[in-house]
């Protein structure tokens, strides 16, 4: 074989797939596109839709979701990183907005005034076709700074409520039951962030103690970490029933406990509950952190002269900062789903429309409550991710 | 002066150090050698207080270490342990401010300290600004050292520093390290396992067996009149000889009348270096030129012989 020939061989062609994940999020997305209801329209609230596919709605339709998943196709074979990066936020921004447009377009369109409480609901593929627009959007975002991490899913999110204001939508049964619910989802949306927010300042505080304890005491840390793992074990539901009794047996016979709003059911169990499930993330992730420390780094600093609360400050605590921050991270997301269940017990937030969703039997409800509080998730995870990339530690 | 009395040190039920008496003289280049578990890191230890001893004292000029508060009488001691043990999260510039920030100099004094003691440990200036982990493990073990000069200690303390890089650096670095010690007059205490190491840097050797030291002196004495049969195998046993013959001059085995004409050796070169030139050129006698570069006398091969022999 000749040297040429060899070099000939070596080349990669170009058509071998670059990118794996996008290629199967095109192939996933193809099959679910063509079969499978888009829309579904039903004649009230509680009775079972029709379904209606991508291709009864209309050739146009169909032909626009095809040239973007062809897009996304294309963009699994682009060599070149920013080129494929972009062209795959692009598609997949373009899909989600043009699901949108489709969708409530062609829910217009089948609205009878002579039948006011006929329900037209998104179905099956358009929700495949959504999660697969914002799976390619976020593989293009992968490899984006910072800035852009931050410009392009807002500049998305905006767009998306834009839309949503300007009544495109509103034939759709989930943005009628929105509007609907439209004074008590500010409060809960507000309940809910309140909630969440005060429960991971709280487990900071609290996990902050039993870090220390458990990094620099031997002794202590079998002991924490026992009782941390069984307390995660305890499934939400009977964790916020466990705590109702002693709730409210402290009501009872602490007026000062009753006035601050302490009792059974409400905010104090939800709160205590999320508290002590976000324990265990964050003191196994700073352990981790505060392990990970080379002992070279640490003898270093002992035989330089640093006195142990320097050694903490200067070495230790900056060392496993990033791991801490994972920690909060995984925390704060973890709460923002968990604090749904915190509606059954009163507590508020966005589960109460997920649950009054589950009650009527009304699908559309139950996202409303559950769409936010994946975006608030993702957003907190973003911006974990952010501070994570720009951490800078000084001497 | 570093003064070990009668120190002891247990760990677990096991003596690990002692009893140990030494002295360390002002501005010597001291070696502590041995095999693992012999307890030199550990007595190493003991003179920053790192490990506190069980009897026994250990004073530097006269002070006992244990009546300073320990981290006070650390920050006047330089420390190196293997692979620089620098603070990964801080850059270079950062890192080699590590003491003169904890003494709380103010940061002008501290820049320019910086720059001196990078231009002492021949640091490209460059460097500076990079972080640990983007520099070899030789430019580590440099900075390490820069690190350890910082706030300039009378007392450097090394732990194996070398043991982690290859032979070429290692060398260099030893290098580095004796020329660094001639320029400073400081007094360095190191510890290693390797014995070449100990020769190669240390005009004060003390050989450790099982806590207690074997025997202390130059590196000629020691490979000249091993006190023992453990510090004879430890130096190397029959290859020891070849060890001696890099510690003799030639200029003190000269005898007098000519050798054979051209390409003569030097009367301060060692007696191994004449050793590998007659080797070469096949001679059993040289010629010797001093000072000025006349012919002095011959050096014969029986003489290196006898000066092999113990």
């Amino acid at each position: 074989m000749s040297i040429a020939s060899l070099a000939e061989t070596r080349r990669p062609s170009r058509l071998l797939p670059q990118d794996h994940v996008a290629l199967v999020l095109a192939l996933v997305a193809l099959p679910a596109a063509f079969f499978g209801g888009f829309l579904s329209v039903a004649p009230n609230r509680l009775a079972d839709g029709q379904s209606l596919t991508l291709w009864h709605i209309g050739f146009a339709a169909t032909a626009i979701i095809f040239a973007f998943l062809t897009l996304v196709f294309v963009a699994a074979f682009i060599r070149d990183k920013t080129r494929h990066a972009s062209l795959l936020f692009a598609s997949g921004a373009g899909l989600l907005i043009c699901l949108l447009l489709i969708a409530g377009i062609a829910a217009d369109g089948r609205l009878d005034p002579q039948e006011p409480a006929r329900r037209i609901s998104l179905a099956s593929t358009f929700w495949i076709l959504f999660s697969i627009g914002v799976l390619a959007c976020f593989r293009g975002l992968q490899r984006a700074t910072s800035l852009w991490k931050v410009a392009l899913p807002l500049g998305l999110t905006a767009a998306a409520v834009t839309i949503i204001g300007s009544g495109k939508l509103n034939s759709l049964s989930l943005v009628h039951e929105f509007y609907a619910q439209r004074a008590t989802f500010k409060i809960e949306l507000i309940r809910h962030v309140g909630l969440v927010a005060v429960a991971v300042l709280l487990a900071a505080l609290c996990a902050a103690p039993l870090v220390l304890a458990v990094a620099y005491r031997p002794k202590a840390r079998v002991t924490i970490f026992t009782i941390l793992n069984l307390l995660q074990t305890i499934p939400s539901i009977a964790l916020f029933g466990l705590l109702i009794a002693p709730l409210s047996f402290i009501a009872a016979h602490v007026p000062l406990a009753r006035e601050i709003g302490i009792g059974g059911i409400g905010a104090a169990p939800a709160l205590i509950a999320l508290v002590l499930y976000g324990l265990l993330p964050l003191v196994r992730s700073a352990d981790a952190g505060l392990r990970n420390v080379p002992a070279a780094v640490r003898d270093s600093a002992r035989g330089m002269g640093m006195t142990p609360k320097e050694i903490f400050r200067k070495v230790d605590l900056p060392l496993a900062l990033p791991a801490l921050i994972s920690g909060l991270r995984v925390v704060t997301v973890q709460s923002i789903g968990l604090a749904i269940v915190a509606a059954l017990i009163g507590a508020g937030g966005l589960g109460t429309f997920v649950f009054q969703g589950i009650g009527e039997y009304a699908l559309d409800l139950v996202l409303v409550g559950a769409l936010p509080t994946i975006l608030l998730a993702l957003a907190a995870d973003a911006l974990f991710q952010i501070v994570l990339a720009n951490l800078r530690s000084r001497p | 002066m570093i003064d070990f009395d009668a120190v002891e040190k247990s760990c677990a039920g096991k003596r690990v150090v002692g009893p140990l008496s030494l002295s360390i003289p002002q501005g010597a280049l001291c070696v502590l050698v041995g095999p693992s578990g012999c307890g030199k890191s550990t007595t190493l230890k003991m003179i920053n207080a790192l490990i506190v001893p069980d009897a026994g004292s250990i004073s530097i000029n006269g002070k006992p270490v244990l009546s300073h508060p320990a981290e006070e009488l650390r920050r006047g001691i330089g420390y190196v342990i293997q692979s620089g043990g620098l603070f990964p999260h801080w850059r270079v510039r950062d890192n080699i401010a590590t003491v003169p920030r904890l003494l709380r100099w103010d940061e002008a004094r501290v820049a320019a300290r910086v720059n001196e003691v990078a231009e002492i440990a021949a640091i490209d200036r460059a460097l500076l600004d990079r972080f640990p982990h983007q520099l070899s493990g030789g430019q580590q073990q440099r900075i390490g050292v820069a690190r350890a000069l910082a706030a300039d200690p009378n007392v450097i303390l090394m732990d194996e520093p070398f043991g982690a890089l290859d032979p070429v650096t290692r060398a260099a670095l030893q290098q580095e390290l004796a020329r660094l010690h001639r320029d400073t007059g400081k007094t360095i205490v190191l510890v290693t396992h390797d014995m070449d190491e100990a020769l190669a840097l240390g005009a004060m050797i003390v050989v450790m067996q099982s806590g207690a030291v074997a025997q202390s002196g130059t590196p000629a004495d020691i490979l000249a009149h091993p006190a023992s049969a453990f510090v004879r195998d430890f130096v190397g046993g029959a290859d020891a000889m070849m060890k001696l013959l890099e510690f003799r001059q030639v200029g003190h085995f000269v005898r007098s009348g000519g050798g054979p004409s051209g390409d003569p050796i030097h009367a301060t070169a060692s007696l191994r270096s004449a050793l590998t030139k007659m080797v070469s050129k096949g001679q059993t006698i040289l010629a010797v030129e001093g000072e000025s570069g006349t012919i002095v006398g011959a050096i014969h091969i029986d003489d290196i012989v006898a000066a092999g022999k113990r």
